[in-house]
């Protein structure tokens, strides 16, 4: 029992970093937007959802609950039905998408369904090419951004040689090096160990700091509340909750209905009696970054 | 995503009960008989018969209304490639030549050759229900079993059911390739000029071609995990018996093509010679 409350006492030392999200203009707006397929039933049901510029989002849910349908219609990919997406107040309907490409960067789940060229720095390069932008400048840009992302040392390298993360990388630097003001990933670390999901997600979080605005679709709880501030979950095609992570994941009702699974800290959490849930894991993660950074 | 070409479409009628194999078997009476035969009466027979069976099938000529354009465009390309390279191979086969617009040189348009050109149409509108209606309405895997109950190898049998299996899953990689690269610039809108367009559309088949190798790896070792091919036989799960209906439509395509063998006898070759 004395153990216990050393671990309670220690848990309360742990200083929980106090965060105050900075207001900023909406740089996406989603208003009573619906889709489906035809002859089938609605995958997306009357969406509203306002993001603001410099914000990670995670947009949760389970399997066919409409979450990769929403990232489809925020990159053009299918347009809605009914209703209206607005890009920095902007109507964004009849946007082709090579114009919405220009705003909205989408980094597909799958990394090689979108390499078309055989060597790295070609392959970023790409879409500058297609954009008249000069030479020079495009060789800038493309070295910058492969330095970022990390793999400069590979730029010569045929992308067949890169590993499965480094992969994700390249797609990321991809679209990246375009410039978009809105970055979405579709499972940015499925199929990746934890040492690479690490460097991903510090990798994102410094491109946030830089502005862009970060939207992750994933099912991956822990992803959800390490890194994003706010998490948007989806259930049969509509939004039922728009809050914090820790909130979301400490409301058992909601975790039932959106067909969720808590993550692992949680159940630790019930195992050692801790009432808070919200303020351990928070805690948790806190020290988890500490001593991650310690290490570096 | 929807309407995916030449994948199956789920339906209830007469040509969906039929069992796999006996759609192939008739396809391919249907289609030889067409392919062989220069005879516009046994020509025009097949195409009653076919589009016959396309309304028994309930499939909507939206649902192929893509690839029939697609065909339709080849089947104009051919016939202005016949007419370019070959403009007198009416008056070759039929012996005779009956103008009706002078030319420069051989130009010169012929009753002949336009009838000649008329059968080669009427061989591909002849071919195409058939064709069409044996994709979309046979469910891969019952296929796989009744191609596996006329004699062919399981493992043959298997592999040109998922070949079919994967048809609508590589389209809707396709899309989403060409989309992702839409969205990086490369424009292949109507915006953008054609010639740029074709070449902006190459460069899906890279990725696209990476993607499905990787599947291949994918599915050849789940089905190796299974144990697949370990044994000489297997069960199906998704066999149908041969019924009344498939020995009725299978005499059915017997018949067409015995139709046409005699029909060759009768002409003493291919060509049907209303001129002579």
């Amino acid at each position: 029992m004395r153990k216990l409350e050393r671990k309670k006492a220690w848990l309360n030392d742990i200083p929980v970093a106090k965060y105050e999200q900075p207001i900023h203009s909406p740089i996406l707006e989603i208003q009573n937007v619906s889709f489906g397929y035809p002859d089938k039933q609605a995958t997306l049901n009357n969406v509203n959802l306002t993001i603001h510029r410099g914000e990670m989002v995670s947009i949760v849910g389970a399997n066919g609950t409409g979450k990769s349908t929403l990232g489809k219609l925020i990159c053009g990919f299918e347009k809605p039905i009914s209703g209206t997406l607005l890009f920095n107040g902007k109507n964004g309907n009849n946007d082709s998408l090579k114009m919405r490409g220009e705003q909205v960067g989408f980094v597909l789940q799958n990394p090689n369904q979108m390499f078309s060229k055989h060597i790295v720095q070609e392959e970023v390069g790409l879409g500058l090419l297609h954009k008249e932008v000069s030479p020079d400048e495009v060789k800038l840009r493309v070295e910058q951004t492969l330095k970022v992302c990390g793999l400069y040392p590979f730029r010569n390298w045929p992308i067949s040689a890169l590993s499965y993360g480094q992969k994700k990388r390249l797609s990321i630097a991809a679209i990246l090096v375009m410039e978009p003001s809105i970055l979405l990933l579709d499972e940015p670390t499925a199929g990746q160990d934890y040492k690479h999901t690490t460097e991903l997600m510090t990798f994102l979080e410094s491109l946030q700091t830089q502005g862009i605005t970060i939207i992750l679709i994933t099912h991956d709880m822990h992803l959800m509340t390490e890194y994003t501030k706010r998490a948007i979950v989806l259930s049969g095609g509509q939004i039922i909750a728009d809050d914090s992570p820790a909130k979301i994941l400490a409301n058992t009702e909601l975790i039932e209905r959106a067909n969720l699974k808590q993550s692992s800290l949680h159940a630790l959490a019930t195992t050692l009696h801790i009432t808070d849930h919200e303020r351990f894991v928070e805690k948790f993660i806190q020290f988890d970054r500490e001593v991650r950074l310690n290490e570096q | 995503m929807s309407n995916e070409l030449l994948s199956f479409i789920e339906r209830d009628s007469v040509i969906h009960r039929l069992n796999g194999a006996t759609k192939l078997i008739c396809f391919i009476l249907l289609s030889s008989a067409a392919m062989l035969s220069y005879d516009t009466r046994v020509l025009l027979f097949i195409v009653f018969v076919s589009v016959i069976i396309f309304i028994l099938s309930k499939v909507k000529i939206r649902e192929i209304g893509f690839i029939l354009g697609f065909i339709l465009f080849f089947l104009i390309l051919n016939n202005i490639a016949i007419y370019l390279f070959a403009p007198q191979h009416g008056t070759l086969i039929y012996g005779a030549s009956h103008q009706i617009i002078e030319g420069i040189g051989r130009y010169s348009l012929t009753w002949e050759q336009l009838f000649y050109q008329l059968n080669i149409t009427l061989k591909y509108i002849a071919v195409i229900p058939p064709a069409l209606l044996f994709i979309v309405t046979t469910h891969p895997s019952e296929f796989a079993a009744s191609l596996n109950r006329i004699g062919i190898s399981y493992r043959l049998s298997y592999s040109v059911s998922i070949a079919l299996r994967y048809i609508p899953d590589i389209q809707r990689d396709y899309k989403t390739i060409a989309k992702s690269q839409q969205a990086r610039g490369i424009d292949m809108s109507r915006n953008e000029k054609l010639g740029k367009r074709i070449k902006n559309a190459s460069s899906i088949l890279l990725p696209l071609i990476l993607s499905s190798l990787d599947r291949i790896e994918t599915i050849s070792n789940v089905m190796e995990l299974r144990g697949f091919g370990k044994r000489k036989k297997r069960t199906w799960y998704s066999y149908r018996k041969f019924a009344r209906r498939d020995m009725i439509a299978i005499s059915m395509s017997l018949i067409i093509f015995g139709m046409m063998i005699v029909f060759m006898f009768l002409n003493n070759g291919r060509f049907y010679n209303p001129f002579s």
